[in-house]
């Protein structure tokens, strides 16, 4: 959301506009927008009246300090995200094929330097299985590997569902919305 | 076998073209056009660019219009989709401007119906845009597109793919295989693949697999004489290791080629 909701200020700094004329430039749904306006309010950087939201001063400063809004401590529940980790640049290539496997994730991204890559986007296939965003496809790869497609009314945006594995939360960084996953969730290997 | 992407010769090519596209000044071309036969990698090293850079990769299809192509770019980017093609590409070329992410175009030749207008409205988008756009294509892309002059005048950088290299192939069986292999071993997997990468890692595996049931810690021509580690689907006959010439020293059998 952070990400986002600074883009939200900078759109914001050219001029006072509608939450619907948010939404539509951010494609995001009324809930989630509430959510991000809400963050921008209670840090003092929005100002809203009668669904019109203005930048305000402080706002203003905080843009020219070329600062980022960022989530904050959260008790350790933050979802974990790094710039461009694996899970990220795994997002992206889901969104680039029809149908993948754990195998073709790991020849296309990975270089070696990535700490157990397999158990890694493993649990992250699971998850993403999990809350819905991939659907199993029928017919498996090379070996028997179980082979997925990202949901296309699921690719919500740029930003990697983020997971943490030690609350099992999956946090949707493009819309804020979050998952509860439960522990029987198996890890996705490759079924074979 | 390590699950792992290889830079090949291939992949040096594309970065050090992309390189050249993105330092460009604002008033040269932005395009790049990526060609050669099937097989050889293509998508998969521009996917692996893709995933890190964050471009957006679109895939064309039969039947795509200009305004079929707004409407996917629109998706991808997250931008309504709604209105009419002018109303559409408006809003296309704000958010691409904003955010200045590069465009693929895989199975480009798509764009090429009709006189290319799709084509043609990609280089619009990447004109005023001033964004990099990738065009992947099979081997003839380049004369179909030679064809339209301003789209062709517009494409700053061609890196034609070629079948991998007998570096490639051992730096490969280097990376990738968690058995150690001769050099001549090396150069047989070049042949057998004819240097097609995808098949050559179906080749590595193969000798993983023997070389694990057989206890070998190193694999040599000798250990996999006669051996089948791929078929040909042409002539219906498995591709074997060919056992290395009497007198012929391993370094002239690994740098041999068919």
């Amino acid at each position: 959301m952070a990400w986002t909701t600074t883009r939200i200020l900078n759109a914001l700094a050219e001029g006072p506009k509608l939450t619907r004329q948010l939404m539509s430039s951010f494609g995001k749904d009324r809930e989630s927008m509430r959510r991000c306006l809400g963050h921008l309010r209670q840090n003092g950087f929005v100002a809203s009246a009668e669904g019109v939201h203005q930048i305000t001063d402080k706002g203003r400063q905080f843009l020219a300090d070329g600062r980022t809004i960022t989530s904050g401590p959260c008790s350790g529940n933050a979802a974990s995200r790094r710039g461009l980790s694996l899970r990220q640049r795994a997002w992206r290539a889901m969104g680039m094929r029809d149908g993948f496997s754990l195998d073709d994730l790991l020849t296309m991204l990975c270089d070696g330097s990535e700490k157990e890559p397999e158990r890694n986007l493993s649990r992250y296939l699971a998850a993403l299985e999990a809350a819905g965003y991939l659907m199993r496809l029928p017919r498996r790869g090379e070996g028997g590997a179980t082979r997925w497609r990202l949901r296309r009314d699921w690719a919500t945006g740029p930003e990697a569902p983020a997971f943490n594995t030690q609350t099992r939360r999956l946090t949707d960084c493009n819309t804020g919305q979050v998952f509860k996953l439960g522990r029987t969730a198996p890890e996705a290997g490759h079924g074979r | 076998m390590r699950k792992q992407f290889v830079k090949t010769e291939n992949y040096s090519r594309f970065t050090a073209g992309i390189a050249a596209v993105e330092q460009r000044g604002a008033a040269e071309a932005g395009m790049m056009l990526v060609h050669g036969a099937p097989g050889l990698g293509k998508s998969h090293i521009v996917g692996h660019w893709a995933a890190e850079s964050g471009a957006v990769f679109l895939r064309a299809n039969v039947d795509w219009t200009p305004k079929y192509f707004l409407v996917e770019l629109a998706k991808a980017l997250k931008v309504d989709p709604s209105g009419t093609a002018q109303q559409l590409f408006g809003r296309l070329l704000e958010r691409v401007v904003e955010a200045q992410l590069p465009i693929v175009i895989d199975e480009a030749e798509f764009t090429l119906h009709n006189k290319a207008v799709a084509l043609e409205k990609i280089r619009d988008l990447s004109d005023r845009a001033e964004v990099t756009v990738v065009l992947i294509g099979m081997d003839r892309i380049q004369q179909q597109i030679a064809k339209y002059k301003q789209i062709h005048g517009r494409i700053a950088q061609v890196v034609e793919f070629k079948p991998a290299t007998l570096a490639d192939v051992a730096h490969a069986c280097e990376q990738l295989a968690e058995v150690r292999m001769a050099p001549a071993l090396m150069g047989e997997v070049h042949r057998i693949s004819g240097g097609r990468m995808r098949e050559a890692l179906n080749v590595i595996a193969a000798i993983e697999r023997i070389a694990r049931l057989n206890a070998l810690g190193t694999v040599d021509v000798a250990d996999l004489e006669g051996a089948p580690l791929s078929f040909d689907w042409q002539s219906r006959t498995p591709k074997t290791v060919r056992p290395v010439a009497p007198g012929a020293s391993r370094a002239a059998c690994a740098a041999g080629g068919r």
